[in-house]
């Protein structure tokens, strides 16, 4: 296989699509094309043993390459020696890394409204100097339309768009780099180079013969193939306005969520609405959480109502009231409306706060037990808060009234036995900012204490505990501030 | 309910605001063709025939809107250019000749408007000797500042220059009764010249440049279904407009040169015999309107044919990106330019013979670019909820074939002299 020591396989981001196309897994610049020389344009053993998998007793015909646009087109006979068509498309299954033909779409002559038939691969008895079908003519049916959901070459890869991850550089497949082994078609490469634009004209003989004579020195030959491994098809489906994945959703959901965010990025707002809706409520949630603040309000707004409430009660309060803090207010509260009221009632608290102020970078979701609480209290309420919640470092202990005792390091409950209290392992000194206090002052309280969650009370003075603060969500707002100052300074 | 109707509202000043942001392309595309070798054919077809082509106006008009009405909705609802498109759904082969000819029917554009530059200065007394190379200095570096957010403004701000046209036209003092008249009249005169005219008029307001350009910038812009109602407004602004000025332009030289029986072969000619007849201003708002007119167009042939070519067949585009990274890209945008410009500057040329072939090679590929056009926007697969009804293909079919006879006509009529 091409680039497998290369040492970038582990570097592989994610497999994907823009607009119809496909994407590349890395940068385009580290492609590092595979350079074939003319001379040498045939297969090594390494490359179609690895490739084959179980073909290693292979021994009718040495495996060979071939091109897409010298297969399209071709005569093919049925098995009495009369014609039956020319070589119109290729079916792949994708269920291999290199996928393998599983169908032969074939077109009958003729001018007008062309006839298409679809062969079973292995209903074909040998694919050079022509092709040869062991079925008459008389079995093989001929139709106006074809579709199919599997990989066609001609409709889902040539001339389609490769877009690689980092800056969307866009190439165009020029040619398909097919391997023939033991009477099976796979596909191997995808050739973006020049030389395949010129082979797909028809022109190749003749540009070869004049840059070779002309220009002996040309890089013209080198052809620039990317290795099939590297490249993903999603087809979009524009009927529809949805994305059909041809990868098995099980593939897409082992995609890191944060890479989702780098795909979405790729993509127009519709897109991304119907990328979106192609993906489990679940899946939506966890992928919503990763955006930023922009992208998440875009997308609100091109999803139902009630599906936005849902989404909003599920990631966590701090996000959900960023994101309604921009919106105008009708809209905010006809959201809140539809969302489960525990949830509503506590993000309109938090609403109620300014955006720089302690009570409003501050999340109200966090682990509460009362003041007489013991350690395997603790275990219980653990197995049942969400996995998105963010501020589990510490649990905060209260009084009847909602009153801020103490907080204890999860931590330090490792090593507890389960009937103690959980007041014994408390810290010492219970610090605690306040809801009007400012950022700066949140911070300062943070690094001065060295705690990653401080705890937010009300304004009295009775410590009513209102929710937590943790570091990230201090960051968030800080690195924007930061970059401000830097950006205003001069530079040395 | 969608959220998104409710923030963005439904009130007349929202509804402006938008439209000022995502106005641009249909106005840009129109007025671009509104170029040297425009003004040059409108003039000539005041100077020699009166008003009695005024009246071509409408029915070009209401051509002109549909055509780019098709590339904006093919950019809205796909998010591609049109080479893009041609690849895509007609393969490598269409793709690569349609592309072979737009290179050399462009050049022959670009050809044109720097011979526009180089009249247009001549009329305020520089040489071209210093104009074109300042020019071509001055659009390569316009187009590489990159973000095209700013030059979209300067670009529309040169669309406001168009209206010394009008002034032109309101100090040439024309009878307005009879321009009312001949504007709405039709009015047909059996003769070689006459039709020659008529259909140079046809070819020189829909050209083939056109669609790829304003379906490329509608789809750099990101413009959606969601926005198609604006961009429409933006298109169709963008057609009337274009045409007032050429009515202005027709109806100067009408109604100042006709009678005179003043014929004159160029826009720097009918400029300077504006001076005696029409005062001082009316011949130099003339002369401003096609320096600025043609310097408006060299900006954005060279850069919409580099774009449309390396998208079909496959090569990086963009501005942002470094000679290394799109060596095909800047190779033709910048031998365009410098060849352009160079050819103008040789001896002996005459834009004339620009306009000339680059009339009989816009009449040639307008057809074949106005069928895939329909085709693709007929598709429901590519077009989803846009796709042309089938009273509105009919239609479309018969406007399209109208155009294309006309076209192949101009060409058959220009090549047999």
């Amino acid at each position: 296989m091409p680039y497998e020591d290369d040492g970038f396989s582990d570097r592989i981001k994610l497999r994907t699509i823009k607009r119809c196309g496909m994407m590349l897994q890395f940068p385009y610049h580290r492609t590092g094309f595979k350079r074939h020389s003319v001379l040498c344009s045939r297969t090594n053993e390494t490359e179609s043993k690895s490739t084959g998998g179980s073909k290693t007793e292979t021994t009718h015909e040495p495996p060979s390459f071939l091109f897409f646009a010298d297969f399209m087109g071709k005569r093919t006979y049925d098995s009495e020696g009369n014609t039956v068509g020319i070589v119109y498309d290729v079916a792949f299954s994708l269920s291999e890394i290199y996928p393998k033909a599983t169908c032969l779409i074939l077109r009958a002559p003729g001018f007008f409204r062309h006839r298409y038939s679809e062969i079973p691969w292995n209903r074909i008895k040998k694919l050079s100097p022509y092709i040869e079908l062991d079925l008459p003519l008389k079995m093989i049916k001929f139709y106006y339309q074809f579709g199919g959901q599997d990989l066609r070459l001609r409709r889902d890869i040539l001339d389609k768009q490769v877009v690689d991850t980092n800056n969307h550089k866009v190439i165009r497949v020029n040619d398909i780099h097919l391997l023939e082994v033991d009477h099976e078609l796979r596909i191997a490469h995808v050739d973006v180079g020049i030389r395949g634009l010129v082979r797909r004209l028809g022109w190749q003989p003749v540009v070869d013969f004049l840059v070779a004579g002309l220009l002996p020195r040309t890089t013209y030959f080198k052809e620039r193939f990317i290795s099939w491994k590297f490249i993903q098809p999603l087809s979009l489906n524009h009927k529809s306005g949805a994305l059909k994945l041809t990868v098995p959703e099980k593939q897409l959901a082992q995609i890191p969520h944060s890479d989702f965010r780098e795909v979405m990025s790729n993509m127009d707002i519709y897109q991304r609405t119907a990328f979106f809706r192609s993906l489990t409520l679940d899946l939506r949630v966890q992928i919503f959480r990763d955006l930023d603040t922009d992208t998440q309000q875009k997308l609100l707004e091109h999803i139902d109502l009630a599906e936005a409430a849902y989404i909003l009660s599920r990631i966590p309060a701090d996000q959900a009231t960023d994101i309604l803090e921009r919106l105008p207010k009708s809209v905010s509260e006809k959201l809140l409306n539809f969302m489960e009221t525990t949830q509503a009632r506590k993000l309109s608290t938090l609403l109620g706060y300014t955006s720089d102020s302690a009570g409003g970078i501050m999340t109200t979701e966090m682990v509460t037990l009362p003041h007489s609480a013991k350690v395997q209290d603790v275990v219980q309420v653990f197995q049942q808060v969400p996995e998105s919640l963010e501020a589990t470092t510490f649990i905060f202990l209260i009084e009847s009234d909602n009153r801020l005792s103490g907080m204890v390091p999860a931590r330090k409950l490792l090593l507890a036995k389960p009937e103690d209290p959980l007041t014994q392992y408390a810290l010492p000194k219970t610090t605690y900012v306040k809801v009007k206090d400012t950022l700066r002052e949140v911070a300062f309280q943070m690094e001065f204490h060295k705690i990653p969650v401080i705890p937010v009370v009300n304004n009295g003075k009775d410590k009513i505990l209102q929710g937590v603060i943790t570091v990230d969500d201090v960051l968030k707002h800080l690195i924007p501030i930061a970059w401000k100052r830097r950006a205003k300074k001069p530079s040395p | 309910m969608k959220l998104g109707d409710i923030v963005k509202g439904r009130g007349p000043w929202r509804n402006l605001l938008l439209f000022v942001s995502i106005m641009g392309p249909g106005i840009i595309t129109a007025n671009v063709d509104n170029d040297a070798g425009g003004i040059t054919t409108y003039t000539l077809a005041g100077a020699h025939f009166g008003l009695s082509l005024l009246w071509t106006l409408i029915p070009i008009t209401a051509a002109l809107i549909m055509v780019q009405l098709m590339s904006a909705r093919l950019g809205v609802a796909t998010g591609k250019g049109l080479a893009d498109l041609l690849r895509e759904n007609y393969g490598l082969k269409i793709t690569f000749y349609v592309m072979l000819a737009l290179i050399p029917i462009n050049f022959a554009n670009v050809a044109a408007e720097f011979s526009g530059v180089a009249a247009g200065a001549e009329l305020f007394g520089i040489p071209k000797i210093v104009s074109v190379p300042l020019a071509g200095i001055f659009v390569w570096w316009l187009a590489t500042q990159g973000n095209y957010k700013s030059v979209e403004k300067v670009f529309l701000a040169a669309c406001l220059f168009y209206i010394t046209y009008l002034a032109s036209g309101y100090f040439a003092s024309p009878n307005w009764k009879e321009v009312a008249r001949a504007t709405v009249t039709p009015h047909l005169e059996w003769n070689k010249e006459y039709m020659v005219m008529l259909v140079g008029m046809v070819g020189s307001t829909i050209a083939p440049w056109m669609q790829f350009f304003q379906q490329s910038l509608v789809a750099d812009k990101g413009l959606g279904i969601k926005e198609y109602k604006h961009v429409r407004l933006d298109t169709i602004i963008g057609c009337i407009t274009v045409m007032i000025v050429v009515f202005f332009i027709i109806v100067t030289c009408a109604v100042t040169l006709h009678p005179n029986k003043i014929l004159v072969q160029t826009a720097q000619e009918a400029a300077l015999a504006l001076k005696p007849l029409a005062g001082k201003y009316c011949s130099l708002l003339f002369a401003i309107g096609l320096l600025n007119a043609s310097l408006f167009a060299a900006s954005i042939l060279p850069l919409s044919t580099a774009y449309s070519v390396c998208e079909g067949l496959g090569w990086q585009t963009g501005l942002d990106l470094s000679f290394e990274e799109a060596p095909q890209f800047y190779s033709l945008y910048t031998i365009l330019i410098g060849a352009g410009a160079l050819v103008v500057l040789w001896p002996g040329f005459q834009l004339i013979r620009a306009m000339y072939w680059s009339q009989v090679l816009n009449g040639l590929l307008i057809p074949v670019i106005l069928v895939f056009c329909l085709q693709l926007s007929n598709r429901q697969e590519i077009m989803g909820n846009l796709a042309n009804s089938k009273l509105f293909q009919c239609v479309s079919w018969l406007v399209i074939g109208l155009v294309s006879i006309l076209s192949l006509t101009m060409v058959g009529a220009l090549l047999l002299g």
